[in-house]
């Protein structure tokens, strides 16, 4: 193998300006490769991040119950329906256990417990649908990232105090410091029967978490007086986990539910849209790399070919000595190699730069770049040994052709 | 290593066409002819007469259409291309009319090349077989040279070391001084009796040039690709 380095790094050298073009063709496709990886990636996980940063990732809740008819049915089906709404929504009775569970199980970062509900805000005449989330306020933060989103006021979830959407605020014209009406919809007032399910309260911060179906649809309570807006003296409406792996969570979400009989859903199961973007996503990433590695072959190829042209005789020569087809085909090979893995290193040096220099150039006023590159994503030690092992399958051919060199003609010619 | 005096090509009865049908050209007619061991032979005749075709296929670079070919005692029709690689590097050596020197290399580099076909490193021992031979050419001094840098003379006399580096029975060597002045073909010539001489290699030399074929201890004669009988010189 010595022979076969020695000649090809020979070759390679003496062609200094052949060679430097062919190395940097190669990594300007190896560019190309990371460039995408950084951009279609860092796409990727800001997607990611946004949707699952505010939301929780496995959701456990009590399973629907479905009614059972009381009279006896000796012959024949009984035929009853069950009225949407009309069902008395179930508690989870047992949540300090299903907590523990999730606490010892590997993976899940935070639990907590929560009373939810559907009500309406109202501030003079103008009432609003909400979706009301009671949960303690040591645990407000957890699950959505409210502290760090409030745009006025603060996230107090006192007694008596609630937090809302800013798109909410601004349908109701409410400030904070304004009193509003909060009361539970209507199954959950008819249930209680008392003066239980409403409350008045006084708006303490209007967030803005950038999802709209949570600006203009949710209020955060206390824990406490969802309790009492929705009459649950004792458990809770569902209990949201948040996961250290968001990937994981569906698999989380299984073994929750196996180990608490809980019904267990997950992010992925809510935003089956963002998956089949993510995969249409990765799919064209894949393509354009896989087009760019194919353009780094038929350039490498397209060289050596031109290379075994102009080194005919040599071949021959070589071949008179004795020296067989293979160290031939071995010595083309090395230099596909040498050519990819010194176009691949250049490249991912060149790539990473690069992707610096546009997430810079790219960065706004707030500190959040416009152009979501992550040039941590670029997948370079990936490019490197991609870029290595096309090239030197693309010298195949032309080593071989080398190796087919009748050398007599070669020297005679 | 054939013994001194003994055979070290024995070709019978060697016959080449190419083509096929109606375009088949027979270049060789049942040309039959041997070289001891330190011989040193001339092969004559005008061009065209096949003298280059009998040393490609004594080369083993040609297959021949018939006859029958030993190199150093041994058969070599029929066998495999890895055979036959083997086959050139350990018992033949080849001196072109062009140099055929590798270019990026060195003096001293292309007179190691041969080693390769053998060995996948060059030794010490190698190394100063080579430098000695590339002294006794008289290029101690280009050694280190590329060969672009020498002189058709000195590339001549490097291509020259470099058939020896092996130490093969028989060097094959056509039209080798061909392309030189009278003055580098005759050292050139001087060479390669020394070689024949001192290191006991057979020698089997096509050429135009009369007074390299006198210079021969025989001369074999080929006209339209039969061999005329050898004549003493």
């Amino acid at each position: 193998m010595f022979f076969e380095v020695k000649v090809a790094i020979r070759y390679l050298g003496s062609a200094r300006l052949q060679s430097g073009l062919l190395v940097f063709g190669v990594a300007v496709g190896v560019v190309v490769f990371t460039f995408i990886a950084a951009l279609m990636n860092g796409l990727g996980v800001r997607l990611t991040n946004d949707i699952t940063g505010n939301v929780a990732h496995v959701t456990l809740e009590p399973a629907s119950r479905v009614p059972r008819a009381f009279m006896a049915v000796p012959k024949g089906r009984a035929l009853f329906a069950i009225q949407p709404g009309h069902d008395v929504k179930s508690v989870i009775r047992t949540y300090r256990s299903v907590l523990e569970v999730a606490a010892r199980m590997h993976g899940v970062r935070v639990a907590v417990p929560e009373v939810n509900g559907n009500g309406t805000l109202a501030r003079g005449d103008k009432e609003v649908a909400v979706a009301v989330t009671g949960l303690d306020a040591k645990s407000a933060n957890q699950i959505a990232p409210l502290g760090h989103s409030m745009v006025q006021g603060r996230l107090d979830l006192g007694v008596g105090n609630v937090v809302v959407g800013s798109r909410l605020a601004t349908e109701l014209g409410v400030e904070v410091g304004d009193r509003v009406n909060l009361r539970a919809a209507r199954t959950a007032r008819m249930l209680t029967g008392s003066g239980a399910g409403a409350a008045i309260m006084v708006v303490r911060g209007i967030f803005t978490l950038g999802v709209q179906a949570i600006d203009e649809r949710v209020v955060y309570i206390e824990l406490a007086s969802a309790r009492k807006l929705f009459d649950v003296a004792e458990g809770v409406s569902v209990i949201e986990l948040k996961v250290d792996d968001v990937w994981q969570a569906p698999f989380l979400a299984e073994r929750l539910a196996r180990a608490t009989k809980l019904k267990a859903s997950n992010w992925l199961d809510r935003n089956a849209r963002l998956q089949e973007g993510l995969r249409a996503q990765a799919s064209t990433s894949n393509m354009i790399k896989a087009f760019s590695l194919l353009t780094i072959a038929i350039g490498v190829a397209g060289a050596l070919f031109l290379s075994v042209s102009r080194r005919r005789a040599d071949i021959g020569i070589l071949r008179s000595f004795g020296v067989g087809r293979g160290a031939i085909v071995r010595t083309f090979v090395i230099q596909g190699l040498l050519i990819g893995a010194v176009g691949a290193l250049v490249g991912v040096g060149l790539g990473f730069g690069f992707a610096h220099v546009l997430l810079l150039a790219s960065m706004k006023a707030t500190g959040a770049p416009s152009i979501p590159i992550d040039p941590a994503q670029g997948e370079y030690v990936r490019a490197i040994m991609l870029t290595t092992v096309v090239s030197a399958v693309a010298a195949v051919l032309p080593a071989w052709s080398a190796s087919r060199i009748d050398p007599l003609e070669a020297i005679q010619s | 290593m054939t013994e001194r005096g003994g055979d070290v090509l024995e070709a019978a009865d060697i016959v080449k066409t190419f083509g096929e049908g109606e375009t088949a050209t027979r270049v060789l007619n049942g040309v039959s002819a041997d070289v001891k061991s330190g011989e040193f032979v001339a092969l004559v005749g005008p061009s065209g007469s096949g003298k280059s075709t009998f040393l490609s296929i004594a080369g083993t670079l040609l297959t021949p259409s018939g006859g029958s070919l030993r190199i150093a005692g041994g058969n070599v029709l029929g066998l495999a291309e890895r055979a036959l690689c083997e086959v050139r590097n350990r018992h033949l050596g080849f001196v072109f009319q062009f140099h055929h020197l590798l270019e990026d290399f060195t003096a001293l580099e292309n007179v190691l090349m041969p080693i390769y076909g053998s060995h996948s490193r060059v030794n010490a021992t190698f190394r100063d077989r080579a430098r000695n031979l590339l002294d006794q050419v008289g290029l101690a001094d280009r050694m280190s040279f590329r060969t672009p840098k020498l002189s058709g003379g000195q590339k001549q006399r490097v291509a020259v070391a470099r058939a020896l580096m092996m130490k093969p029975e028989l060097i094959l060597a056509d039209e080798p001084t061909g392309n030189l002045d009278r003055k580098s073909s005759d050292e050139v010539m001087r060479l390669l009796r020394e070689f024949s001489r001192d290191e006991g290699t057979a020698f089997l030399i096509s050429t135009h040039d009369e007074s390299i074929a006198l210079a021969c201890d025989r001369i074999l004669t080929m006209k339209d690709g039969t061999l005329f009988g050898a004549t003493q010189a």
